[in-house]
């Protein structure tokens, strides 16, 4: 029996440490420790609600869209606009709906692609497991470096819409504030078809003809890299809890949405509807009160510093059920298994495992790049009868004390944001004075934010069920690769344990969070 | 897009009509024509309090990894993108000794009357220990970001992890401050080819490059003939007009932006209508905050008076 650490665990976004117990060369029992806190949703607090999408999309610079998104629709939800599953009056208007969508599949896009070839795909390549896949190489390899070449391109497009990238600027409450035109779709095609020199004359995308980089070089690239983690025995480990949630995410003009929020049970095998009301988070080991933990919307949090805690993250639970979400979450939620890529190679379609976390983020790449073509599409034929109140509806709050809940879905898993707004006095900066100075209006009165990262790398519970990530670390092999290059990360035994935490493509900064509602200071009980 | 020389050179040169970092071209010629012969220089990029968005920030530079090897510039000890982890990880750490150190993120405060606070622990220890070790042993400080720059996000009201910036930290230390949420990958670039050519780098009171950072956004904005003419936008979206009054805190914010433009000179926020946050301000986000409401007054532009400048590396 032996105690390993690996700190930090790198090429994910943030702060994660591991711990594990290992026994004849397999994990027994792994620790996941969250190991850096900025309590985000405690500096919300007395602020302007339109404010929360603009601090919460700060949360991570990696999927720098989806919180903006998540927020905007938690502070419209108190408003009084109607989000599907939820009730309202006003609606946000359609081609503000299109280019939010366009926002967050392209974002989606680039991060999935910025994870197989940046922070999963060393892993599987040659220079780090001798697997022959120099393509895959970090920092040399052609594949690599065209990816680094996509992923700029798909941010460029990201700027035509957003102004700056990354925390782009234009989804306001109510709507965007770009007015598109015709030369705006111009822009966006001209980036994604017209080739670029590293792409080695390939467009990005062409949905026409397939006759393009994503088609020709990424899906190859990609099925090698699923051909490796198959035969290096991928789909035998990293089972996580084998339940899924998904939170539901690109809202269509018919008022449903292209991926479906719901949850699907491991033991049952059932798919149920998704109800946020039957959200819980827990803290027995997270550094926090005991009075933090329970529905999000309503509770309470406080940091607890001398508590025998190892993590900063919460452990959220739907009805009491460790959940998964990611990619994979969506596609096994939505029962989608584009290809059959999963039935064959992951040896069962609904199975948790670092294989099918894998081959499920190409899918969805698969599938969302039709999507995004066809929504670009939408926007193009509607432009000539789309005004300018076709893209903002006034926002305003009309009654309060109100609260508002924004279900989306990261790449990485399902986001949801919680608020409260009541009347109050917020700080503004007067500088005729120079000091801070309060005014009467709507203010953050709670904020809660559970984001996709934080279902999966949770800490255990009190009943001590484990975490997402410690459930699926137990029963990785602790061996190294057989074909490794000597003294490369692959030759080093923890490797499959990080290659299981990679595949999950952890965002830190976005799961750790925190909120105290009015009350102030830490608790600290004994010095 | 392969970056080649000439394409480097007008990047370089595009900076700005500052006489100091026109002098670049020759400079980068002369780097580049001696690059093989160099020894090479090393980078290790510390992460604290952050949002990795600086890091995605400096992908967004065309072909960044040609452009680091023009500059025969290395990154041995990146979190986000290095292949070694855990143990491994901090050994390459351990034999580092850094050109450059660039950090990323505010820092916590370590410990509360004693007891540790565990708000951002890397190796085991607290990221404000292992900051000031690596920053010991390195040549140039580098804070990129707001949040390393002057505490940004993490930093706002009530700042509940005590976060301070990076210069706090490393008070001995001079420390390049480069603002921007996120910092603009030109801003890290093109400073790191001044330290490199050994360009002095010349830094306003807030030890930012005054050559990014010396006029408003405000006084080159494209829509201030809007401004002059008191055309003010009412309500989103508004192709023209002035935003002042949607909440623009261009008059605050010193920064490039409006000529420099972002994402490869794709776009930037006023020109797809959205009004700038200030989020290169020194007191983002607490003092132009909310962000919705127009600013209070237009305050006098301050002297960007020269503090002094970065000697030679």
């Amino acid at each position: 029996m032996k105690e390993i650490k690996i700190d930090p665990v790198t090429r994910i976004e943030g702060h994660l440490e591991i711990t594990a117990t290992v026994e004849d060369d397999v994990v027994t029992e792994a620790y996941s420790h969250g190991n850096m806190f900025r309590g985000i949703e405690k500096i919300l607090i007395g602020r302007d609600p339109r404010d929360a999408p603009i601090i919460t999309q700060r949360i991570c610079g990696v999927c720098h869209a989806v919180h903006r998104l998540t927020s905007l629709r938690a502070i419209e939800d108190a408003a009084g606009f109607k989000f599907p599953g939820r009730p309202g009056i006003k609606e946000i208007p359609d081609g503000a709906r299109i280019l939010r969508n366009l926002i967050q599949g392209i974002t989606t896009l680039y991060s999935h692609a910025a994870h197989l070839y940046l922070l999963a795909g060393p892993d599987y390549s040659d220079a780090l497991a001798g697997t022959g896949l120099d393509r895959l190489d970090p920092f040399t390899g052609a594949g690599y470096l065209e990816a680094v070449e996509a992923q700029r391109i798909l941010h460029e497009i990201l700027a035509i819409l957003g102004g700056k990238v990354p925390h782009q600027m234009t989804a306001v409450p109510g709507g965007v504030s770009l007015l598109p035109t015709e030369t705006t779709i111009d822009d966006i095609l001209t980036r994604l078809t017209t080739s670029r020199e590293k792409l080695e004359n390939y467009p990005l995308l062409d949905p026409d003809t397939e006759n393009d980089w994503v088609h020709e070089k990424a899906v190859p690239d990609i099925l090698d890299m699923v051909g490796a983690a198959a035969d290096l025995g991928a789909g035998n480990w990293g089972v996580g809890p084998g339940n899924f949630l998904c939170a539901g995410v690109y809202d269509l003009e018919d008022r449903t949405q292209f991926i479906r929020s719901g949850v699907y049970v491991g033991a049952t095998g059932e798919r149920i509807p998704m109800d946020p009301l039957l959200i819980d988070e827990d803290v027995a080991s997270g550094r926090y009160t005991p009075e933090s933990g329970g529905y999000p919307g309503e509770t309470v949090t406080e940091v607890d510093l001398i508590k025998d805690a190892y993590t900063w993250y919460k452990a959220p639970k739907y009805n009491g059920m460790v959940v998964e979400t990611g990619p994979l979450a969506r596609l096994v939620v939505n029962n989608l298994d584009p290809l059959g890529l999963r039935a064959e190679y992951g040896q069962e379609a609904n199975k948790s495992s670092t294989l099918n976390r894998l081959i499920a983020r190409a899918q969805e790449i698969l599938i969302l790049i039709p999507e995004v073509v066809s929504w670009l599409n939408e926007l193009a034929d509607k432009l000539p009868i789309l005004g300018p109140e076709d893209f903002y509806e006034p926002y305003k709050i009309t009654k309060t004390p109100t609260s508002g809940i924004g279900l989306w879905e990261a790449p990485r898993g399902a986001t949801i944001h919680w608020v409260a707004i009541d009347k109050g006095y917020y700080r503004y900066w007067d500088p005729e004075s120079g000091r801070h100075k309060r005014r009467y209006g709507n203010v953050i009165k709670q904020y809660q934010v559970i984001a996709g990262t934080t279902w999966n790398g949770g800490g255990r519970d009190a009943e001590g069920t484990p975490g997402g990530f410690e459930q699926s670390l137990v029963n990785v092999p602790y061996v190294p690769d057989p074909g490794a290059p000597t003294g490369s990360p692959a030759s080093k035994r923890e490797i499959n344990i990080l290659r299981t935490i990679r595949s999950y493509d952890p965002c830190l900064g976005c799961s750790i969070h925190l909120l105290t509602p009015e009350k102030k200071g830490y608790t600290i009980r004994a010095v | 897009m392969k970056v080649t020389r000439r394409e480097f050179l007008k990047l370089a040169g595009a900076i700005g009509a500052s006489a100091v970092m026109m002098g670049y071209k020759s400079e980068i010629l002369a780097i580049i024509e001696k690059a093989a012969a160099t020894p090479g220089y090393t980078i290790a990029w510390l992460q604290g309090q952050g949002c990795t968005g600086c890091t995605m920030s400096l992908v967004q530079y065309p072909d960044i990894f040609g452009a680091l090897g023009n500059l025969t510039v290395s990154v041995p000890f990146h979190p986000t993108i290095m292949p070694e982890a855990g143990h491994n990880a901090e050994e390459v750490l351990e034999d580092l000794e850094p050109d450059f150190l660039v950090v990323e993120g505010a820092v916590p405060i370590k410990d509360i009357l004693g007891v540790d606070t565990h708000y951002c622990d890397v190796f085991g220890i607290p990221f404000e220990d292992l900051l000031v070790e690596v920053a010991n042993r390195s040549e140039v400080v580098v804070a990129a970001g707001t949040c390393a720059a002057f505490g940004g996000i993490p930093a706002g009201n009530p700042n509940p992890t005590d976060a301070r910036p990076v210069s706090e930290v490393l008070f001995r230390k001079t420390v390049i401050n480069i603002p921007g949420c996120p910092a603009h990958p030109d801003w890290m670039v093109l400073t790191l080819v001044a330290a490199i050519t050994e360009e002095p780098i010349v830094l306003d009171r807030l030890n930012r490059p005054i050559v990014f950072f010396g006029e408003s956004v405000h006084e080159k904005c494209e829509r201030l003939p809007f401004c002059k003419s008191e055309k003010f936008a009412k309500t989103f979206p508004s192709p023209e007009g002035c935003l002042f009054k949607l909440g623009c805190k261009g008059p605050v914010a010193y920064a490039d932006c409006p000529t420099r433009l972002w994402n490869n000179e794709t776009n930037w926020c006023v020109r797809a209508g959205a009004p700038c946050i200030a989020c290169v301000y020194e007191d983002f986000p607490d003092k132009v905050s909310p962000f919705y409401e127009k600013l209070m007054m237009v305050l006098p532009p301050e002297p960007h008076v020269e503090r002094h400048r970065h000697g030679k590396r």
